[in-house]
Order: structure tokens, then C-alpha cells, then sequence
């Protein structure tokens, strides 16, 4: 053996070595399952609460063998308060009582060398602490770029005077006695950045005061299960003798009266059958007249939600009890890796990523034919296959014999998605030459099933309204949403630039349209963050080497703008600059200014992880946003190019952590921007005046100005890739969708 | 893999399978941390079973693993080092793992616990693996966190170097000499 290399046998002996059996697809499913739901409270997107997933609406038309199995869960469920000891406090969450609560005195700031940190609120409860601060001023210079350090991992604690220390817990630290009113916050350096570059070992002093007696503490109820129905269809496990029925899936366990309605939390734990699982949609609601009741995620309860456990809000007006919650499910089975063909396959001696082998050919499978369409070698090493399956087929399992895969994803789909299976494996290295590969394990579609069960509060409250009332200023609700009407010609003779997957090919591009939809034309196949030009002539987008690009529609003429790199890009008024988010030296997501013509590229910020707004509508200043470590609240500052001042303007406080994706209008009165539920859309003026709703939880994704003021946003659609596009005037909420685009909105212009 | 319930929106793949865009969109939007997840629980696993070898405990810290970082992901904005990261993490999950049981199992015990008897997770081993796992069993611990480091955790060196805070070039010497060492002994098991 060579000192520097070693045979690929050599090394997989190693692997193998180590006998490591193989990931449960069970588990690595139930887990993805976590992640999503608890992503999906983070985003609050709505889900499919309106209408179930399309793949289940195929399965319910085209699967022959169909069994509903409906349990009904307790219709003689009883709400029950027990001794109130749990108390919501919105955005806090649900805390033990048994103490009384305790709040911080006042908000307390240290600053050093620029940076400031600051404990904006404290809540202590009989169980836990609460701590709520935020830090701004970390400069992007105090991030590592070297590859070989890493920066603070410490988590911040609580020192009481007499010298306990309070780790991190989860959400928060452990109870402080009632008896200690003060403790220091310790923050032993900021997280992720680099010793030695910012300052470390912060301590605040904090004091605590009792709650006033204005703190809103709501009462939270704990369900008592019933004894099952008489009527109920069990499982055909006769030895069951347990109270609780074994086919009792669904349960609510908390149930918390909110202003304007309910914050139900439960757990769903659906039966499985040695060799089978089932994969199950989302949590639909529906109240006794049929009719899809929306509900959002409340992000404080997630602590009180257990493993596998669902929780929801909803608004109470217009509702019928009992609520049904629903959770759709299919019952999938491996048929066992023994069930397999194996076929040669040349990947030539350097396959390389983009190269793809056509083959169509038709395999056996446990008598069920699974037809591999084609393989498609990608980056990272990895192989893509291709499958068009059995309707009664979900997946196959694909290896290639020999070659020990790192990574893969996909898999699933087949009989509920029209057929199509893709699977990826990755590895360390491309396997070449004249393969095995080797197709095992179809997993079979059994029967559909649904679980249900029913809930109603235990007494009509008479403190809400019956019917929803209107907020002021907000355009647009999941429920108005539907009954948007196609926007006429004018103003569809405009044009909107969207990202999107191109057709038949894995690639994501850049396309211009009418706003009808029609006169497609492909700007760039390899491209995105596009902007279109204020003219509408032009687009500025950014290449795959994050280089900024602009394409003149007319001539199809493409130039570079030299030293400029980056994404977030804004056209001046004017057409002549470009103000754009970049990475430099030491620099992380700053905002630079460029001219068109690559002049007079400089950096105008360092506050790290910034976002351009927009520019004054005389192309003199420049619009952005700086968030505070992690996303707690995001500082508006406008630069002068002339003087070159920056002046802090006001602090969004009610922003999405992750992309607020701020847009100042054109004629400079407006930024719209995401909010904290990550699927609403606020105004406000840049003077931080008249800050108000628009867009109401429609999972507001992409925001667009055209000059004559329209607004455009994009909604991302509920387990799709591809978007509803909305068209409004704020001022009246005159508002349209434009049916025929379905990508996100990067650009928009309406003469 | 179970076929993925949120396909990804067109914001939040940029560059396609590259996965500092990818980093980036989950960013934006947290659900695609879900297609970060896909991509390493494999490894993960692979790396927590070398250490803890228990199938059901592996995946109890592969899953703990996954949602310390998925719960403290807002403050993570190192992007190239998101491997690293994402082992760390693994890691000390790992040492609380042994912590909590006041004694760590011996490497060799790693081999001897009986895996399901389920078709789906029949390891099967060649007799070369099998003198293989005999020689591993022998080398220092350091060592043999090398190996998993990149033949289960699937690293590259300057992720592993990076995770070991040890200088690139450093770790492959390291490893070559390592590999050497183990074939020379496995040619001649009296060396």
C-alpha cells in the first residue's frame, strides 16, 4: 500500500469493521417527523388544515383496496379542570404556579467595545426561569474563517448570591428560590465568535419583583380521559384491559382559553404493526359543520408538547362544536431486503456530475415492476436513480454493491405521487467503472387509514365574539385569500421575474412573464437572487460563483460587474448602482454598493447578517436592516451615500428571525417586511410610523414593489415548491392573484 | 427514506444540492433543515453506534443530536464548519451519555452486544472485517476516533481537523500512518 492511498476494499473493510447495523427507516421518519413539526411551528405555515395533501388526495381516487378506519375517540370525553397548578403566559409558555410569579424589575444593558447586551424581561416560576435577552454589535470580524478553530460554544447561566450556578435548560434555567430576588446572568462569551475578538465573561445583575397583578396568566386544563366508548373499533388485540382503549390514538390533554379562542395540545400515537409503519399527514381540523378550521403553532407551548405530540390555535369565532382532529395516515410495508435484483451498470472510468444514463429498464420486484428510468451522477458524489414504480409500490431501496454509502435522501413517493421514486446516495467517492447496483426491498402501499378524534369545551364561553371581526388595514387572511379574483389586463401587462424550477430538468433559473402567465422566457438556467432593473430592461442576478451578472433583456448581452460578489441585490432608482449583500475579508453578509460598471465598490455596513431594504426613491441613500444575535429584533439604518453617515432610524420588533426580507417602496413611504410567525406581512414608514398587518398569516415568502405601487408577494404553497401570487394595493386593499405564475417573486414591474 | 411531507420551495435550494446553500435556505426557512437532516443522520448514527453500541441508545443521541441542533441552529452562522458543528454536538451527547452511566463500554464490548434480530439490520461482515474489528479493537482510542471520523462519520480532513482542532496536514499523516499500520497487521497478525 502506497503511504498516501489505500484501496477502496481496504478502506470498506474498515467500515465494515465497525458492524454497524443498518439506520431503521421507522426511526430516521419518526425523527424527520419531529423536525418538520417543530420547523413548521417555528415558520408557523399553515398546514394542511384547508385541504389534505394532494399525494393523499390522489391515493384517496386511484387506491381501490381503500379502508377508512375511523376510531372515534371518546365522545363521552369529558373536559375536566383539575387543580389549577399550570398557568400560559403568552409568549412565555406554561408555567408552574404553585409559586407566585416572579418578573424582572427592570430591563438591564452592558456595554462594551461597541457591543451591547441587553435582559429584556425575566419570568420565574414555581418550575422554571425564563430569561429573555438579546445582543447587538457583534461585528462580522469576530466569527471564525479559519478553517481550523471554532468558535464559543459556552451556554450562559444564572449565579445566585450564594454562589449556585444554573445551567441552561432547554428553554430556560431551573426555579430560583422564592426567597433569592436577584441573581447575575453570565454570559461567558458570545456564541460563536472567536476568543480573544469581542468581549467575554459579561455579567448582568438582575433583580426580581413580584408580577403585577395585571400579568396575564391564563388557566391551563388538564383533560381527563373517559372510559371508551362501548362503540369504538379496536384493535383486535383482545387482552387489552387498560383503561384507555389501545386504538385510543388521539388524545387532548391541555386545553388553554386564549382571548379569541384555544390552545389545544395532545399527543398522537398511532398503533404499528411489526414490519409496517405508517406515514401520516398533518393535523387537520374540521368543526361540525365539515367546515376547515385554520390554526397556527403556538411557538411558547413547544416546551409543554411531548415527543410525537401535536399543538395548535385557533381562533373560536364561527365555529360549530365538536372540533374533529384528523391525522391521515398510510400503512406502509417492507417486503425485506432479500426481495432484490441486481443489474451491471458502467459508470464509465470518471463519471463526473450532470452526467446522466437513460436506461428504462424494467425490474421484477415481489411481483410488482419498477421500471429505473435513468441514474444521474450530482455533486457531493452522488448518483440520483430514477424510478417509475407500481401504483401499489411507495419505495425501493437502491445500493450500490460494494460502495458504502455517506448520505442519500428522497425515496419515497411512488403509487401516492404518480409513480415516481427518487433515491440519492452519496459518497466519499464516486464509485466508477462497471458497477453493481443492486434494487431491494420495494415497500408496498397498504391500506389508508384515519384517525379522529373529537373535542369540545366544556361550556360555551359567552367572552367571545361569534363572529370574526375585521382588523383594520389587513388586506388579506387565509380566509379572504380564496376568494381573490384574477387581476384584469391592466395591470397584467406588466411583468414579473420568478425563480423557478425549470421545466423537465433539476435545475432552478430565473424566467420572465407577463403576469398572466404568458410569453415565458428563460433569463438564466443557473442563476437567482434576480432583480429586475427599474426600466424593466435589464436583470441583476447572482451566478452560482457569486458573481454579480447583468443580462440586458433586449440584446441578450450578459456582462460581469467586476470585484462585486454577493445576493440581495437593489437596483438604485436611477439604474445606475447596485447596493447587494456580500462576504468578504472578515466581513459576513455586510452591505456593499457598486456601481454599474464595477466603479466604486465599497462596504457601507459591519454589522454582520444584514439585509438592503431598498433605496430613497433620488438614489441618495440606502435602506437596510441589521438583526440582533439571533433575530430578536432587526435595527433600520439609512447611509447617505454623499456624506457617507449611517443614522440608526428604528427597531423592528415583531420581525421573522430568519428572513425578514425587508422592500422599501419605491416612492420611499413604505417597507413591507415578514413577521415574527413568519408567514405575515407588515407595513411600516420608514420613520418607524404606522407600523400595521397587511398579509395575515398566507405564508408570505417573496415581497416585491413595482413603481406604480403595487405590491407583490409570493405565498409559499403547503408542502410544494411552488407559490400563490398575489398582487395588492395596500391603500384600499384593491388585491388580485395572478394565477398563471406559480414561482417566487424576484422581481415585478407594471408600467 | 420516507418521502419527504414539505418539498422545498424554490427560495430555499438556491444552488442546488451544494450544501452551503442549503445551510443558508435552512436559514430562511427552517423547514429545509429537514433535507440537512437527511443528508447527515446516517452519519451521525454511524458515529454515535461506534461509540455507544446500542442500537436503541445510538438512535436516542442520534435524535437528541438532531434537535440540539436543529433548537440552537438560529445562533449557528459558521456555514463551511456546519459538519464539525454537527459532530460536536454528537459528541458531547455521547460523553453525557457516558457520564450518566459512570463507566464508559470498553471498545471491544462494542462488538459483542447482539444486534435485532430484524432481516433489515443484519450486519453481515466478511472475514477480513472480522480481523479487521479484532485489530481495531487494539489501538489507541484516539485512533480509533480517527477511523470513525472517516469511515463513519464520513469527514474529510479538514472537517476532521477541524473537529480535532489539530493542524490538516497533521491529521493526514496521522491517518496514513494509521492505515498502514492496520494493513501491516492485518497481512501479518504478529507484527
Amino acid at each position: 500500500m502506497n503511504k498516501l492511498t489505500s484501496t477502496p476494499q481496504f478502506e470498506e473493510n474498515i467500515r465494515s469493521s465497525f458492524g454497524i447495523p443498518a439506520l431503521r427507516p421507522e426511526f430516521v421518519d419518526d425523527l424527520h417527523r419531529e423536525i418538520i413539526q417543530r420547523a413548521e411551528t417555528k415558520t408557523h405555515a399553515t398546514r394542511p388544515a384547508r385541504k389534505l395533501r394532494p399525494a393523499w388526495s390522489i391515493t384517496l381516487a386511484i387506491l381501490t383496496l381503500l379502508m377508512a378506519v375511523v376510531l372515534i375517540v371518546g365522545p363521552q370525553r369529558v373536559y375536566a379542570a383539575v387543580v389549577r397548578l399550570l398557568g400560559y403566559i403568552p409568549g412565555v409558555g406554561i408555567v408552574d404556579e404553585s409559586n407566585p410569579i416572579r418578573v424582572l424589575a427592570e430591563p438591564v444593558s452592558v456595554t462594551r467595545d461597541g457591543i451591547t447586551i441587553t435582559v429584556t424581561s425575566a419570568t420565574l416560576t414555581g418550575d422554571k426561569t425564563y430569561i429573555d435577552y438579546r445582543i447587538f454589535g457583534v461585528p462580522g470580524s469576530a466569527y471564525p474563517r479559519s478553517e481550523n478553530i471554532t468558535g464559543c460554544m459556552q451556554t450562559e447561566y444564572l449565579r445566585l448570591p450564594d454562589g449556585t450556578q444554573f445551567d441552561r435548560e432547554n428553554y430556560g434555567f431551573g426555579a430560583i428560590p422564592v426567597d433569592v430576588d436577584e441573581a447575575i446572568f453570565v454570559i461567558p462569551c458570545i456564541m460563536n465568535t472567536l476568543s480573544g475578538e469581542v468581549p467575554e465573561n459579561w455579567e448582568l445583575p438582575l433583580r426580581f419583583v413580584p408580577a403585577p397583578a395585571d400579568l396575564t396568566v391564563i388557566p391551563v386544563y388538564e383533560e381527563a380521559t373517559a372510559a371508551p366508548p362501548s362503540d369504538s373499533t379496536s384493535d383486535k388485540d383482545a387482552s387489552a384491559t387498560s383503561a384507555v382503549p389501545l386504538d385510543n390514538a388521539i388524545s387532548v390533554d391541555k386545553v388553554i382559553e386564549t382571548e379569541d379562542g384555544y390552545i389545544l395540545i395532545g399527543q398522537f400515537q398511532p398503533q404499528d404493526t411489526s414490519g409496517h409503519w405508517v406515514q401520516t399527514s398533518g393535523l387537520l381540523l374540521t368543526d361540525a359543520s365539515g367546515k376547515i378550521v385554520p390554526y397556527t403553532y403556538p411557538n411558547d407551548v413547544i416546551e409543554s408538547t411531548p415527543m410525537g405530540g401535536w399543538s395548535v390555535q385557533f381562533k373560536n369565532a364561527d365555529l360549530a362544536y365538536p372540533l374533529t382532529i384528523s391525522f391521515s395516515g398510510i400503512d406502509l410495508q417492507s417486503t425485506g431486503a432479500e426481495t432484490a435484483v441486481e443489474f451491471a451498470f458502467d459508470a464509465g472510468p470518471n463519471p463526473q456530475p450532470g452526467d446522466e444514463w437513460v436506461l428504462n429498464r424494467d425490474f421484477e420486484l415481489a411481483s410488482y415492476t419498477v421500471t429505473l428510468k435513468s441514474i444521474m451522477a450530482n455533486s457531493q458524489n452522488s448518483y440520483s436513480f430514477h424510478f417509475q414504480v407500481d401504483p401499489q409500490v411507495y419505495s425501493v431501496a437502491v445500493e450500490i454493491v460494494g460502495h458504502t454509502a455517506n448520505g442519500g435522501g428522497g425515496g419515497g413517493g411512488g403509487g401516492l405521487t404518480d409513480g415516481k421514486v427518487s433515491t440519492s446516495l452519496s459518497y466519499a467517492q464516486f464509485p466508477s467503472g462497471e458497477l453493481t447496483v443492486r434494487i431491494s426491498n420495494p415497500v408496498l402501499i397498504g391500506d389508508a387509514y384515519t384517525w379522529q378524534g373529537q373535542w369540545s369545551p366544556a361550556k360555551l364561553r359567552t367572552d367571545l365574539p361569534a363572529s370574526p371581526s375585521a382588523q383594520s388595514g389587513v388586506c388579506l387572511t387565509i380566509d379572504s385569500l380564496a376568494q381573490l379574483k384574477p387581476a384584469p389586463a391592466n395591470p397584467t401587462s406588466g411583468m414579473a421575474l420568478m425563480y423557478e424550477q425549470l421545466v423537465d430538468t433539476n435545475q432552478w433559473g430565473l424566467v420572465l412573464y407577463k403576469l398572466d402567465g404568458s410569453q415565458k422566457q428563460v433569463v438564466i438556467s443557473a442563476g437567482n437572487w434576480g432583480t429586475l432593473s427599474p426600466d424593466g430592461s435589464k436583470v441583476a442576478y447572482s451566478a452560482l460563483d457569486n458573481r454579480i451578472h447583468i443580462i440586458d433583456l433586449a440584446s441578450q448581452t450578459e456582462k460581469i460587474i467586476p470585484g462585486a460578489g454577493g445576493f440581495n441585490l437593489h437596483w438604485s432608482p436611477d439604474g445606475k448602482q447596485i447596493a447587494y449583500v456580500g462576504t468578504g475579508d472578515g466581513v459576513i453578509n455586510s452591505v456593499f454598493v457598486v456601481n454599474t460598471d464595477g466603479t466604486q465598490a465599497r462596504q457601507i455596513s459591519d454589522w454582520s447578517y444584514e439585509l438592503v431594504a431598498g433605496w430613497s426613491p433620488d438614489s441618495a441613500q440606502i435602506y437596510y436592516v441589521a438583526p440582533y444575535t439571533g433575530g430578536a429584533a432587526w435595527k433600520v439604518y439609512r447611509y447617505d451615500l454623499a456624506s457617507s453617515e449611517t443614522q440608526e432610524l428604528f427597531t423592528i420588533e415583531n420581525g421573522t428571525p430568519k428572513a425578514l426580507n425587508p422592500k422599501l417602496s419605491p416612492d420611499g413611504e413604505w417597507i413591507a417586511y415578514r413577521g415574527r410567525d413568519n408567514s405575515s406581512l407588515y407595513l411600516v414608514h420608514p420613520d418607524g410610523s404606522d407600523m400595521h398587518l397587511v398579509l395575515d398569516n398566507v405564508s408570505a415568502v417573496g415581497i416585491e414593489w413595482s413603481q406604480s405601487g403595487w405590491l407583490g408577494v409570493s405565498l409559499q404553497n403547503i408542502n410544494s415548491d411552488k407559490s400563490t401570487i398575489v398582487l395588492l394595493k395596500p391603500d384600499g386593499c384593491e388585491a388580485y392573484q395572478l394565477p398563471g405564475l406559480s414561482g417566487e417573486l424576484e422581481g415585478l414591474f407594471i408600467p | 427514506m420516507a418521502d419527504n411531507p414539505t418539498a422545498l420551495s424554490s427560495k430555499d435550494i438556491r444552488q442546488g444540492p451544494d450544501e452551503l446553500a442549503l445551510i443558508q435556505a435552512a436559514r430562511q426557512n427552517p423547514i429545509i433543515f429537514g433535507e440537512l437532516y437527511k443528508r447527515y443522520v446516517n452519519r451521525v448514527y454511524r458515529y454515535l453506534y461506534s461509540r455507544i453500541g446500542n442500537v436503541h441508545e445510538a438512535e436516542d443521541l442520534t435524535a437528541q443530536t438532531f434537535l440540539a441542533a436543529f433548537e440552537s441552529f438560529d445562533k449557528f452562522r459558521q456555514d463551511e464548519h456546519f459538519t464539525s458543528w454537527l459532530f460536536s454536538i454528537a459528541r458531547h451527547k455521547a460523553m453525557d451519555h457516558f457520564r450518566r452511566r459512570k463507566s464508559a463500554p470498553a471498545i471491544e464490548e462494542m462488538h459483542e452486544i447482539p444486534v435485532e434480530n430484524d432481516p433489515l439490520n443484519a450486519v453481515t461482515q466478511s472475514e477480513q472485517a472480522q480481523a479487521m474489528a479484532l485489530i481495531i479493537q487494539a489501538i489507541p482510542e484516539k485512533d480509533c476516533e480517527l477511523l470513525r471520523l472517516r469511515f463513519l462519520a464520513d469527514m474529510s480532513f479538514p472537517e476532521i481537523a477541524r473537529f480535532l482542532h489539530r493542524n490538516e496536514s497533521a491529521v493526514k499523516k496521522s491517518f496514513y500512518r494509521l492505515l498502514k499500520k492496520l494493513h501491516d497487521q492485518l497481512e501479518d497478525p504478529n507484527e
